[in-house]
């Protein structure tokens, strides 16, 4: 129990260290750039479970409100939250639960079952990103509907789908070794 | 060769180290006074208040013997971005007040109210710009820790939250110069191999293939670490849960009494200047 305990901590600290190491790197293609936090937010929940995954998600959020410069580009506070991206920050709440909660990485699963559930786990968690980020943007800016979409959705939709695509291909990968390392304290 | 320099290219705030009245405050009153000024920043019109409070954040770098050039240096690539939200605001969103137009552009005007909020997201950002980075420069990741360990612990039923909390984020600020190196490493390994890093001529899924031979060794090069620091943590008798004692200890001392007076008094002066200064009438308030 001690054990478990101790290794639920320190994968909960590595998750949260890998979405917030991801916040200092963007992919500069074209005009949107592409981060790659929103794809270890679901990748923390789909390798984690549920609980670590939103105990990760919640650390970091954490981290940034008592000013840790941790969210996108190294900036911080409580000044994130409730501006205009804020949203999306809170999305990440809903989609590392989820993630970990479709794809259930203490299954066991035939192959040609295994993919086409990890890319609609990936897909959905996304998607729940967006949820609460569009409205929040469009109350915080005061715009319309059709402006807010073409602002805050469309242009993001071609990284979010290869990002979604990344994380699936990663979450098969890894799923045996993060489910061994939790697993392995159960056994004293 | 910069992109492989991961590690320099961390715009993390750099703690440096010294000895005086700021760097020895206590880590709580320290976080707690960096979100009472957020709510200051937040609170303050832009004239006069956004100055003042600029030059009191001033005041506080100077005490802590912090040049200003050192602690606004990430400002400059930001700035291209703030005058975008500008040029959004003032051509996207509808305007609340009749005012008199300064200047007429075809079928585009330019009111009082575009350069005051232009103003006021500037003066904005600069102040909590100036702000964190005098944070993380006078407050090192431990007494983050501890401060944040001080802070939640009303909010833990359970005796052990806050210290879980605390133990987290310590972890993770060990784990983060950890995961940049060895992403270096990694990045380095891959492109001698062939690996084209930093080639900016492809498209955006030939680039995001070649972050997959990145990821995966960061994946299992991080969860080798966090088994070995699990068995070094219960080799060391580490139990959850159970009372510990501290190596650093942080207590609280006059100082910090002052302080936390001086910021009760800075924030109650704002609220009071807040309800009797008003410019252009009590309808317009910026």
């Amino acid at each position: 129990m001690t054990k478990e305990i101790i290794r639920k901590t320190v994968l909960t600290a590595l998750f949260t260290s890998l979405i917030a190491a991801s916040s200092f790197f963007t992919i500069p293609v074209g005009p949107v750039p592409v981060v790659l936090t929103t794809m270890f937010v679901v990748l923390s929940g789909m390798l984690g479970g549920p609980q670590i995954g939103l105990s990760s998600v919640v650390t970091y959020l954490i981290m940034g409100i008592i000013g840790l410069p941790v969210f996108a580009g190294g900036t911080a506070g409580l000044a994130k939250i409730m501006g205009p991206t804020g949203g999306f920050l809170l999305g990440y709440l809903l989609a590392a639960p989820a993630a970990g909660w479709m794809y259930n990485s203490k299954k066991d699963r035939s192959k040609p079952l295994e993919i086409p559930l990890a890319v609609i786990t990936s897909l959905l968690a996304g998607a729940l990103i967006y949820l609460p980020g569009i409205p929040w943007l469009k109350q915080s800016l005061s715009m319309d509907w059709p402006t807010v979409l073409k602002a805050g959705l469309y242009p993001f939709i071609p990284g979010f789908v290869i990002k979604s695509m990344a994380a699936a291909a990663l979450g098969c990968s890894m799923k045996n070794r993060f489910r061994d390392f939790l697993s392995t304290g159960k056994e004293d | 060769m910069n992109d492989f320099e991961i590690l320099h290219n961390l715009s993390m705030g750099q703690y440096k180290p010294g000895n005086t009245v700021i760097h020895n405050l206590n880590p709580a009153l320290k976080i707690m006074a960096l979100l009472v000024l957020m709510g200051m920043v937040f609170f303050s019109p832009l004239i006069p208040q956004m100055p003042l409070l600029f030059f009191l954040l001033v005041i506080f770098a100077r005490l802590a013997r912090l040049k200003l050039r050192f602690l606004l240096k990430g400002v400059r690539p930001v700035l291209p971005f703030l005058l975008l939200i500008a040029l959004i605001q003032m051509f996207l969103i509808p305007r609340f007040y009749q005012t008199e137009a300064l200047l007429h552009f075809y079928s585009w005007e330019l009111h009082p109210e575009d350069l005051l909020f232009t103003g006021k997201l500037f003066g904005r950002f600069f102040c909590l710009f100036l702000l964190f980075t005098l944070f993380t420069s006078v407050t090192t990741v431990s007494e983050i820790s501890h401060g944040a360990e001080i802070l939640f612990r009303p909010l833990g039923r359970k005796k052990g939250l806050s210290h879980d909390l605390s133990l987290v984020i310590t972890i993770t600020f060990r784990f983060i110069p950890i995961l940049a190196m060895e992403a270096e490493h990694i990045t380095k390994a891959q492109a001698s191999r062939g690996g084209s890093f930093g080639t900016w001529k492809m498209g955006l899924i030939k680039k995001m293939r070649l972050y997959i031979p990145l990821v995966i060794p960061l994946f299992v090069a991080a969860l080798e670490r966090a088994e070995i620091l699990v068995e070094a943590m219960e080799a060391r008798c580490y139990e959850p849960g159970k009372e510990r004692s501290r190596l650093a200890e942080y207590p609280w001392t006059v100082g910090d009494t002052r302080a936390l007076v001086f910021l009760i008094l800075g924030f109650l002066l704002l609220l009071l200047s807040r309800f009797l200064i008003s410019i252009g009438g009590s309808n317009v308030r910026f």
